[in-house]
């Protein structure tokens, strides 16, 4: 057992390059049992690095680390989780098809045999997954998966969890109750660290804050503290929205580009769209928001034809395209920047964006017509810069350019944006948000899926609000108030 | 003299058995698919060429072999738009048992056109000739096999890296999904590969039939072969697949010299189970990503 006065975690000049980039550089950090930090920066500053170091799924370059008593700098990989730490992913990736207690079963495997149950049903009680046990871990919503990992995570009876991004993709009351969640954990006695991009959770929960900026440590304090200090109100919420970066200098209105009737689509036995309609004029933006589970995702593999249409019909230019496959649809200036953005990563920026032209269809690109991707440097003119590296390589805000950029390469008349800002930075949120008005100022129409609702529902012309896949609201959204929004995220009547 | 003698015939038999291995790396490579119906590929394109050569009443097998590559290309391309690429949505196994039927339907057409005998063999020079550099005596055809594989590793890469074609595949081979986001059709993309990897084999197949006997029911222990190169090279990496031809060609040949003729096959494939064991990837196989 550790003494209580050991800090369970001691980092000095903690260093990890990759190549010739610091990711994280001279960092020192102090943690004490029973602390729960949480650590904040923009994206790109050397959080998750950070982490993988702490996780001991990297070693450092240089620096001293030291974890639940142990020389991390010289641990052998996957010997963190029997020192003591558990790490909780952002994307959960548990066994589908064995049930939630199976999946926490094999992360007991590290205890000794005669802890095992007791370590499992405690961290199911916790994670309030006792009574989902026997369920199969692929039929799970997104809270109850972040549930399940962090039921993953204390089966190894952890004395530090690392929770990564686990709010990601929650809002409303399903962010509440992971809040909650966090917080029992924390009182039964762990030590908690927590990577969040979600300001409400830092604020909810942590008792000291460490901002990382660039690999190094730009300052650690209190919640109010850090959130006060204007150099990270400057490096981390960037300037206030500059507004005129958001007006719409095109009226949109004229032909219908695109538009749904009557459509119902779903997966298996599940019904997750139900007769679902709407309609986008050119340079048109419509915002489609709903809580978790309400179908969004859905609507936009639908629309770009990756999930089956049951029944209505989709029309794009005045086309029947129900039947039309994804590529064609493409082809025909539909494009799609799908949830977690999908790029390729092996392939160089450069690579990636030619993919989407339309000069590249035959078996030599002619090369001839760049000019989608003149619009594309003009929008982000970073990706000229980042243009021969590998997109894997890259920081989630400046894929996430990528990712637009491949899309806008095909010349598209509809872009639809799947979660555009998920993961990411407010000041980057606010960039791409400027790119997606100027997008619908060439003209090109705006299909935005978002969980930033108020940022969203500020450049929209149109929103449609789905609840359990259907469609609660259908307008201008000056015409929705906050109660039904309220009660479209909150599901309270 | 014996040692460089034997180095050398191991190298450029490896040079052949690269050639023959191309066809199945680039499909496993780029679509994850066990093409078990490989081996017969081979032995089609060297009957395909036998009865080109039959019609048109001669010729040089390795040109005539040209258009029989091209003939068994457009064969393939349905094979694998229409049979293969739909059942590849279930899964990796599906797919692999499909080529398996077909490498079957493939050996029992050949031996009811053919009957069982081999095929008759091409009295060409270059099949025969044995030239002899400072002592060193080397079989021409090998030569040329190893010089073929040579610059089809080449003009793959260069296909795969700098062809618009090439992005596609390797953008359909990373995600498929979103390789249809950005305008491929896929499932087209696929075609066009198993095409080239038939157009490929066949050549092997004309290179094969003027090294070797060849009948309707060899293209399984080429199967194995070709398998046994791709393994040791590192499973879809192209120069690791010529090398893994030499590494078996040179094993192949020290054992049957050392060791007894009879026990080159315990051996090639010892030498196989050993490198699994030791590096389950292959020998050049891209270190797996965190």
């Amino acid at each position: 057992m550790s003494q209580p006065s050991e800090p369970i975690l001691v980092a000095e000049g903690v260093t990890r390059t990759f190549g010739g980039v610091t990711a994280v550089n001279n960092v020192d950090l102090i943690v004490n049992p029973g602390e729960l930090v949480g650590i904040m920066g923009p994206n790109g500053a050397g959080k998750s690095t950070f982490f993988s170091l702490v996780a001991g799924a990297r070693k450092p370059s240089a620096g001293k680390l030291r974890v639940c008593g142990k020389d991390f700098t010289k641990i052998g990989l996957g010997d963190a989780a029997r020192f003591g730490v558990g790490l909780a992913h952002q994307i959960p990736k548990p066994f589908k098809k064995l049930t939630v207690r199976q999946n926490v079963d094999i992360a007991s495997y590290v205890l000794p045999r005669s802890q095992r149950k007791a370590a499992v049903d405690y961290a199911l009680e916790v994670s309030g997954l006792t009574g989902r046990q026997s369920k199969m871990a692929g039929d799970l919503g997104l809270l109850e998966l972040k549930r399940l990992e962090i039921a993953r995570v204390l089966a190894l009876d952890p004395k530090l969890v690392l929770l990564d991004e686990v709010a990601a993709g929650l809002s409303g009351s399903d962010l509440d109750e992971l809040i909650e969640l966090v917080r029992t954990v924390h009182a039964s006695g762990k030590t908690v660290i927590l990577v969040e991009h979600v300001q409400e959770v830092i604020h909810k929960l942590a008792e000291r804050v460490v901002v990382l900026e660039w690999g190094t440590k730009l300052m650690e304090g209190t919640p109010a503290q850090v959130s006060n200090d204007p150099r990270v109100v400057e490096i981390y919420l960037g300037s206030a929205q500059n507004e005129s970066a958001l007006k719409r200098d095109v009226h949109p209105g004229g032909e219908t580009r695109l538009k749904v009737e009557g459509l119902s689509a779903g997966y298996g036995p599940v019904k997750v769209l139900d007769n679902v309609s709407l309609e986008v004029k050119k340079g048109e933006i419509l915002t489609v928001l709903g809580a978790n589970g309400a179908g969004k995702t859905t609507l936009a593999k639908a629309l770009e034809g990756m999930v089956k249409t049951r029944t209505g019909s989709v029309w794009f230019n005045g086309e029947d395209i129900t039947d039309v496959a994804t590529f064609a649809r493409q082809r025909r200036g539909l494009a799609l920047v799908p949830e977690g953005r999908r790029l390729f990563g092996e392939l160089t920026v450069r690579e990636n964006l030619r993919l989407g032209l339309k000069s590249e269809r035959g078996f030599k690109a002619t090369h001839k017509d760049q000019s989608p991707l003149d619009k594309v440097y003009s929008l982000f003119p970073k990706l000229v810069e980042l243009n021969d590296r590998q997109a894997g390589q890259l920081s989630g805000g400046e894929q996430q350019m990528v990712a637009v950029g491949r899309a806008l390469a095909g010349e598209p008349d509809v872009i639809i944006f799947d979660e555009l800002s998920l993961g990411l930075a407010p000041i980057v949120v606010d960039r791409l948000l400027e790119a997606v008005v100027q997008i619908a100022n060439w003209g090109t129409s705006v299909v935005l899926i978002e969980q930033n609702i108020h940022k969203a529902m500020a450049v929209a012309d149109k929103i449609l609000v789905l609840k359990r896949g259907e469609v609660v609201f259908s307008g201008k959204p000056t015409d929705f108030s906050e109660e039904e929004l309220q009660r479209a995220y909150l599901g309270a009547s | 003299m014996d040692f460089v003698n034997n180095l050398v015939s191991g190298l450029l038999l490896g040079g052949l058995y690269a050639v023959a291995a191309l066809g199945l790396s680039i499909v496993f490579g780029t679509m994850k698919l066990v093409n078990l119906m490989h081996g017969q590929l081979l032995i089609l394109g060297a009957y395909l060429t036998s009865m080109l050569i039959a019609v048109i009443g001669g010729g040089d097998p390795l040109l005539v072999g040209i258009a029989a590559a091209a003939i068994l290309a457009v064969l393939i391309y349905p094979v694998q738009r229409y049979i293969i690429t739909p059942v590849m949505a279930q899964g990796e196994e599906p797919p692999m048992t499909v080529t398996f039927g077909i490498s079957v339907v493939i050996t029992t057409l050949l031996i009811i056109i053919f009957k069982s005998s081999p095929l008759p063999t091409w009295t060409v020079d270059y099949a025969t000739t044995q030239w002899e550099i400072f002592g060193v005596r080397i079989r021409e055809i090998y030569v040329i096999a190893t010089g073929i594989a040579l610059l089809f590793v080449l003009a793959l890469m260069w296909i795969l890296k700098r062809t618009a074609f090439g992005r596609q595949v390797r953008a359909a081979s990373i995600d498929a999904e979103a390789a249809g986001l950005v305008g491929i059709d896929v499932k087209k993309t696929y075609a066009r590969v198993m095409s080239l990897s038939s157009f490929v084999a066949a050549i092997a197949g004309v290179l094969i039939a003027l090294s070797f006997s060849v009948a309707p029911t060899t293209g399984t222990g080429w199967l194995l072969r070709a398998f046994t190169v791709v393994v040791i090279g590192g499973l879809g990496s192209l120069p690791g697949t010529l090398i893994g031809g030499f590494i078996v060609g040179l094993v192949e040949t020290a054992g049957a010299v050392w060791i007894g003729p009879q026990y080159r096959d315990v051996i090639v494939f010892g030498v196989l189970v050993v490198i699994l064991l030791v590096r389950p990837n292959g020998l050049f196989a891209k270190v797996a990503k965190a």
